[in-house]
């Protein structure tokens, strides 16, 4: 007979336990929806930040803008080819 | 009572059955609609757009990539004041006061007052605060190095659906990859509007457009486009076309043409601008055509370097017409070597007659003149061949110098390369390989198309072609030091049956190293100004790029 009660019991408890995690559970999920939007919003604003910077690197590394850069800071381009012809330096030779 | 008992039965019948017949229309006949409703009342659907794919050069940098970009929009039944709205706005709008003012007027929900605003300018109207004002975020194509290639791009424009399409050039050719598929999704939110974890988006396929990476040399397009530019000012010409190419495998390196348009502005600028016309406007090529017919005829075994022209010595008569050297200046008993040296038409004439029209035909098949050359641009003109029997002797006399047959530039070069290939042609490309979004590659493999010569016939054409550079009028701006393979032309503009005295296209041809060359390349420029002839003005500025194009790819000098 006690042993029935205590069987009882033990199927009582899980039964409550289980309703409480559920509940529990139930109720972070039905919130997290705003989180997965705060989320949202991050991530687009990366992307958004990716993308700009993005823009700005092209922009920085075009042949347009380096040579306008170039130009300003007083290179010239180069028009002269050096070859090295015979004879071999001697200490190449040795 | 019987008959009350059978009518209970039948008017039950009859209520079950248009239960039936109502549950039967609500699951066949409107089930999209009513399921569309449930769906607008727990979620809502969204299209994706994909971003297009980018276009890259071969340094893997992109010169058609997206940007960020904001369409403004209003909605003018919760804008109070219009004209105080529509003068703040009209500034950093870059747009009237009454374009937007009347805008503002109208009697809708939705304007959109500009597209394209960046992301700076969006930052500034937000800031205002003006009640009635959104933006939705956007991605348009941005072009780092501004109108760079622009004829050889093409542009991103609206089709009549008002979805991005690309036309012209390579956004016209490969729009379908680089377009990608839009996907639907589905979100899911709760009665305060705010997504629901458990039911989140549910992606239905689509993919992002496809990226192309090109043979395009960044550097050698850049340095291609300047010197065209300097060149057209130098000989004062109305315009011009240059392309590089690498022979070996057909690798379009650069394609230059002026004038030209910005790819950012299309709207402003004339439609026929838009057409490349490297590959879709046809001309007389004049004497770059030569070395297609002396290397036909020296394959064909009728002549050979050292061949003896045995009409060189005066004009030559064919069907009451004279056939006259450029210059009028001619060279009795000359060879076929000195032929090309001289650019002599009476000289080429007698090839040609050694060939025979039905083998020059043949051969000018092979170097894939008449048809198109299979390049992967959009817009490209078959430049085809008269029928063989419309052919008249004096047709093959002036075809053999380059007269009275239209070719593109593109089915120029692609001929001439079979020279500096050891005979063999390439089908030109401009696109290397695709990359889609899940990371595979996809490699365009060289492809050979043709084998008009043989390799010894385009070694014996080589020397030809170096010995024209070496003794020819522009020697003087050959850069020192290198075998350089080439050849001039002077191709006449015909006007009403004539040709202009005056205005010519002239051009230059060649290849370099000669032994092995790294680049094929062809200069064309549109009616210079300061002389009529190829040799004064394509050929020093062809000269010019090469010498650049040597000391990019550091190759030493042989000689």
């Amino acid at each position: 007979m006690k042993k029935q009660i205590v069987v009882l019991m033990s199927l009582f408890l899980v039964v409550v336990v289980l309703t409480v995690t559920r509940a529990v559970i139930s109720n972070n999920l039905s919130t997290a929806g705003v989180d997965l939007s705060r989320l949202d919003q991050e991530i687009d604003t990366y992307q958004r930040k990716n993308a700009l910077l993005q823009e700005k690197i092209l922009h920085a590394s075009a042949y347009t803008t380096l040579e306008e850069t170039a130009e300003k800071r007083g290179y010239e381009a180069m028009s002269k080819q050096i070859v090295l012809t015979s004879p071999l330096p001697i200490a190449y030779k040795r | 009572m019987r008959w009350r008992y059978r009518l209970v039965l039948f008017f039950y019948l009859f209520c079950f059955f248009a239960v039936v017949l109502r549950l039967a229309h609500w699951q066949i006949v409107e089930a999209d609609s009513l399921s569309l409703i449930g769906e607008s009342q727990y979620g809502r659907s969204i299209t994706l757009t994909p971003k297009r794919g980018e276009i890259k050069t071969s340094d893997n940098f992109p010169i058609a990539a997206n940007k960020l970009a904001y369409l403004v929009f209003a909605n003018p039944k919760q804008v109070s004041d219009i004209q105080t709205t529509a003068q703040i706005l009209s500034p950093l709008l870059e747009s009237e006061v009454a374009s937007i003012s009347s805008l503002l007027s109208l009697n809708r929900y939705w304007v959109a007052l500009n597209p394209g605003v960046s992301y700076e300018k969006k930052e500034q109207i937000e800031k205002l605060g003006i009640k009635g004002i959104g933006f939705e975020e956007q991605y348009v194509r941005y072009y780092p190095e501004a109108s760079t290639a622009a004829q050889l791009l093409g542009f991103v424009g609206k089709n009549s659906e008002g979805s991005s399409e690309g036309y012209f050039g390579l956004e016209g050719y490969y729009d379908r990859q680089l377009r990608g598929r839009e996907a639907k999704a589905v979100q899911i939110h709760d009665a305060l509007g705010r997504p629901i974890l458990a039911r989140m988006t549910g992606k239905v396929g689509g993919d992002d457009g496809r990226d192309l990476v090109l043979h395009i040399d960044r550097a050698v397009q850049f340095l291609v486009e300047e010197e065209l530019k300097n060149g057209i000012e130098r000989y004062g010409a109305q315009g011009g076309m240059i392309i590089v190419m690498d022979p070996k495998t057909g690798a379009v390196l650069s394609m230059a043409s002026a004038p030209t348009f910005d790819q950012r502005e299309y709207k402003d600028f004339d439609d026929g601008l838009f057409r490349n016309p490297i590959v879709s406007s046809t001309y007389e090529p004049g004497s770059t055509f030569k070395p297609l017919i002396m290397s036909s005829a020296i394959d064909a075994g009728l002549v050979t370097a050292q061949t003896k022209c045995t009409i060189c010595d005066g004009p030559v008569s064919l069907g009451g017409y004279e056939i006259r050297t450029w210059n009028n200046k001619y060279h009795p008993n000359s060879t076929m070597m000195e032929v090309i040296q001289n650019s002599d038409n009476t000289g080429m004439v007698f090839s040609a007659q050694k060939l025979g029209l039905k083998r020059v035909l043949s051969y000018l098949d092979k170097f894939g003149i008449g048809e198109m050359t299979g390049i992967d641009l959009q817009g490209e003109a078959p430049a085809i061949l008269r029928e063989p029997d419309s052919w008249y002797p004096i047709d093959l006399a002036t075809a053999s110098f380059g007269q009275g047959i239209s070719i593109t530039p593109m089915q120029l070069i692609s001929a001439f390369s079979a020279i500096a290939n050891e005979g063999k042609r390439m089908e030109p490309h401009v696109v290397d390989k695709i990359e889609t979004g899940d990371g595979k590659v996809i490699v365009i493999p060289p492809k050979e198309i043709a084998k008009p010569i043989s390799s010894a016939t385009a070694k014996i054409m080589t020397e030809i072609l170096i010995n024209a550079v070496d003794k020819g009028e522009s020697k003087w701006a050959k850069p020192k030091g290198y075998r350089i393979a080439g050849k001039t032309g002077t191709a006449q503009i015909p006007i009403e049956g004539k040709y202009d005295p005056n205005k010519t296209i002239p051009s230059f041809i060649g290849f370099a190293p000669a032994d092995d060359p790294r680049f094929i390349m062809l200069v064309v420029l549109d009616r210079p100004t300061t002389s009529i002839y190829g040799s004064e003005t394509a050929a020093p500025l062809f000269f010019s790029i090469a010498k650049k194009l040597l000391l990019y790819y550091g190759i030493p000098p042989t000689q």
